[in-house]
């Protein structure tokens, strides 16, 4: 399912690097997923830069693949995420930009408003309103985690669901 | 700028009719094929949907969704009844090409039969300027 031609302006593609690979899903339009998966990239003898760059073939792969018109992303020059992601998700930006497409970023003030009527504050709160909104993803939806359990894979895969969510919303 | 700018009445309708209806008349399809879209959105692996296709192979199931083989007319027909999905918005991109064809060739019919005034040729550009009128309304509804 490739698109040869240029990207379709309501097509947007959210990418949520996270522990262990990354979350990524592709909209249509608002509400309308068309792809979605959790791609586990497994840590790497020769670093964390191994380790992204293994992230951003499989990226590469989905963009090319895709085209979206908008990529977006959750504000990552922050301190509540890790070097890794955050240098992986310059790469990713710095991906979209070469292929011409717009790079959206949405920071955690835009979610929390976004999602401010349904009442929802917390990542797993957020998941569980997107997946009442996304039937297509809604066995995705992890357990809540214990304060013990590290992230859930698919955790990735709704922050991504969500950000398109506000990125339809806010436009 | 809260959830409820992401849910307008035309949004809500997903929301309410679920999957099945996720997509209405007026949605666009910017991609050539929507298989995949829907066999996931059922949870349905490719050996599955090969099963319920009447015994494809994955990897044959894998070409109908990139699309690198078009899928026979038994497999869409098949796959219209088990998404309950018109064709066109399984496989839109296989659609448009099979449109446009029609459409050239409509035209060309029409002005084969423009010099002719008996009653089954003005019966049959009816005929021919609904379809191009149709493709014209169509264009941006597939």
């Amino acid at each position: 399912m490739s698109s040869a031609e240029l990207p379709h302006e309501k097509t947007a593609m959210a990418i949520f690097p996270s522990t262990v690979g990354f979350g990524w899903i592709l909209f249509d339009g608002p509400l309308s997923p068309v792809d979605w998966a959790v791609s586990t990239v497994a840590a790497s003898a020769r670093g964390d830069q191994e380790r992204n760059r293994r992230c951003l073939v499989r990226i590469e792969e989905h963009v090319l693949r895709y085209r979206p018109a908008v990529m977006v992303f959750e504000e990552f020059d922050t301190p509540r995420r890790s070097e890794r992601i955050r240098s992986l998700c310059k790469s990713i930006v710095a991906l979209a930009t070469v292929e011409g497409l717009q790079v959206r970023i949405v920071s955690r003030a835009q979610i929390a408003a976004c999602f401010a009527d349904a009442r929802a504050r917390t990542r797993h709160e957020i998941a569980t309103v997107v997946a009442s909104y996304l039937r297509e993803i809604r066995v995705r939806l992890p357990d809540k985690r214990k304060i013990w359990d590290g992230e859930k894979p698919d955790a990735a895969l709704m922050n991504a669901a969500a950000l398109l969510i506000v990125h339809y919303a806010t436009r | 700028m809260t959830i409820a700018d992401a849910t307008r009445p035309r949004d809500r309708l997903v929301v309410i009719a679920g999957p099945r209806r996720a997509r209405h008349a007026m949605h666009h399809y910017p991609y050539p094929s929507y298989l995949k879209t829907h066999r996931r959105r059922w949870g349905l692996t490719q050996p599955e949907l090969g099963q319920l296709l009447g015994g494809i192979s994955a990897s044959q199931i894998s070409r109908y969704e990139r699309l690198s083989q078009n899928p026979s007319l038994e497999a869409v027909i098949a796959c219209e009844f088990i998404f309950e999905e018109p064709a066109r918005h399984l496989f839109p991109g296989i659609y448009s090409a099979v449109e446009a064809n029609v459409v050239r060739d409509a035209a060309a019919l029409a002005e084969k039969l423009s010099g002719l005034s008996t009653k089954e040729a003005a019966l049959k550009r009816t005929l021919l300027d609904a379809i191009v009128a149709r493709a014209v309304s169509d264009q941006t509804t597939i």
